[in-house]
């Protein structure tokens, strides 16, 4: 029995996860993570720092971290790269405007190398919007085909009537799940 | 997993990579059509592979391991080649829309491998679904001008999009005196959802938003010297590179960007942000001047605006993460707020 071993089966007893939660300004991470863990949502700020929440989900103890976007503290997102098991990438899926600004953070992200065996989950949020790009058009956008480096899994949602992030979760756990606890 | 051993896992792995290698060798003769499933199902089977690789990197010897792993990789760098070569890119655009309740199943999931290429695509934005005013000087600009863009068109993948409805001015006109009443009792049709607004290029403007078309969010960039009124909309207001320009807004966040010397008259139900800016005033919206107490409400509730709760003054600074007050904000004093402004947009100047 090597230390690896004792390394996965200690983690493999918490079966804990760590999600960091990114994305710009505006992409509803928070509301998010409070539909997620069924708060009130009409009363959201600007996030001026970050919020954790710790949830249960499929057997799984997930802490969430949500960091706020804003261009001022994007500086900041590198203090919570350690121990990242799962990147979740959320985008205004109606903010035309920025999707090269979105595209252009992303792809810094991913050469991060505290971030490399982390699994990535893009919300296309916003899909209640009728200018909402779709699912697709956000793939294209983001060019996530040329990601090589990470699993990753596109997924349309919607923070505010809470369609499809429960799936997106299912996708992220279940990844880094049969990433990190080889001997299910 | 489990019963795999360093002994049986080549019996097992094998063949499976033999399939992939021989249907690698096929792939230029599927046929067009079904090139695209070719490819993905190739892709997930590669995945597979390095998978069942990894999973018992332990247990196997080294030498199996490298080999297996190279095998993977030579498949891997075979299928970006050939996918460059027979997998014609799309060109990016919007003309079609898939059905959200189709685009966002689970089954939408797309896990990619280790191998797919790096093709940079040319994304280029279409604003086409946003209600726009762009690039002008000097201008009066009134949304109730602005043709809708039509969601059908959305849907539409085939041919041009349909004509656009114009929205008839005359008799919808909100910020005058008629007032069409179905605007309350109607429920939330398509053309009834909210649409978003781009703002950008505009000097030396005069912009009014207030009419009965139900506003999202607000995008608003490199105004110089304008006068802006937006009624309550349910989405945010986003503004960047701003200068000396008269705000008057309401929504549930307003976030600001670099910009300076602006007079913002707000209506905001959680804290507004703003960042690299300097000398912005704020002060609260201006109700009675937009319009009259019910009909405003009505907008309130329409957008789910709580219209009693107003956070204007609880302004915070990005750029001023202390516990004083920073010195990139302030609030109007009572003699500085400028009575009537918006109502002479609404009313005086748009006769």
């Amino acid at each position: 029995m090597g230390l690896l071993t004792i390394l996965k089966k200690n983690r493999q007893k918490e079966k804990e996860i760590r999600l960091l939660m990114l994305g710009l300004d505006n992409a509803g991470k928070t509301t998010i993570l409070k539909r997620i863990n069924g708060e009130d949502i009409d009363t959201i700020s600007p996030t001026l720092g970050f919020n954790i929440k710790t949830l249960e989900h499929n057997g799984f103890k997930m802490n969430i971290w949500d960091v706020g976007g804003q261009k001022s503290i994007r500086s900041y997102w590198r203090n919570y790269f350690e121990q990242t098991d799962g990147l979740v990438w959320v985008v205004d899926s109606a903010d035309r405007l920025r999707l090269d600004d979105c595209k252009k953070e992303l792809h810094e992200l991913l050469q991060e190398e505290r971030l490399s065996g982390a699994s990535l989950l893009v919300f296309a949020n916003k899909q209640d919007l009728p200018g909402a790009l779709t699912d697709d058009q956000i793939r294209e956008a983001l060019e996530l085909d040329s990601i090589a480096t990470h699993h990753w899994a596109i997924l349309g949602c919607s923070a505010k009537t809470g369609a499809h992030l429960l799936n997106g979760m299912d996708w992220v756990v279940g990844d880094i799940g049969s990433r990190i606890y080889l001997l299910d | 997993m489990l019963e795999v051993t360093k002994e049986n896992f080549r019996a097992s792995f094998d063949p499976m990579r033999v399939e992939v290698e021989r249907d690698l060798d096929n792939l230029p003769n599927v046929p067009k059509t079904q090139i695209q499933a070719a490819v993905d199902n190739l892709v997930q089977r590669i995945q597979l592979l390095e998978k069942a690789v990894t999973d018992n990197i332990t247990i196997l010897p080294p030498y199996d391991a490298r080999v297996c792993l190279e095998a993977v990789k030579a498949a891997s760098e075979r299928l970006s080649v050939l996918r460059g070569k027979l997998v014609p890119r799309p060109k990016f655009s919007f003309k079609s829309r898939k059905m959200v309740a189709t685009a966002t199943s689970p089954s939408a999931l797309q896990v990619s491998n280790a191998a797919t290429p790096a093709i940079a695509t040319q994304s280029t934005v279409d604003t086409s679904l946003f209600m726009t005013f762009e690039n002008q000087t000097g201008e009066y600009l009134f949304i109730g001008d602005l043709q809708v863009p039509n969601a059908v068109a959305q849907h539409d993948a085939s041919g041009p999009s349909p004509s656009t409805m114009m929205v008839d001015t005359e008799t919808i006109y909100l910020g005058g005196v008629q007032v069409n009443d179905n605007t309350t009792a109607s429920g939330p049709a398509e053309a009834e959802k909210p649409k978003d607004v781009a703002l950008t290029n505009l000097t030396d403007c005069t912009i009014n938003l207030v009419h009965t078309l139900p506003l999202g969010a607000i995008h608003i960039k490199n105004l110089k010297r304008c006068v802006l009124v937006i009624p309550p909309v349910s989405g945010s207001i986003l503004l960047h590179d701003c200068e000396g320009c008269t705000l008057i807004g309401a929504c549930h966040q307003s976030r600001m960007h670099t910009s300076t010397n602006m007079d913002i008259y707000l209506h905001v139900t959680s804290e507004p942000i703003i960042e690299d800016c300097t000398d912005m005033r704020f002060a609260p919206y201006p109700y009675q001047e937009v319009l009259p107490t019910d009909q405003l409400l009505t907008l309130f509730v329409a957008a789910g605006l709580r219209p009693e709760k107003n956070l204007f003054d609880h302004v915070k600074d990005f750029n001023w993460l202390r516990q004083q007050q920073s010195p990139n904000w302030r609030l109007l004093d009572a003699s500085e707020i400028r009575q009537g402004i918006a109502h002479h947009v609404l009313y005086t100047q748009r006769a």
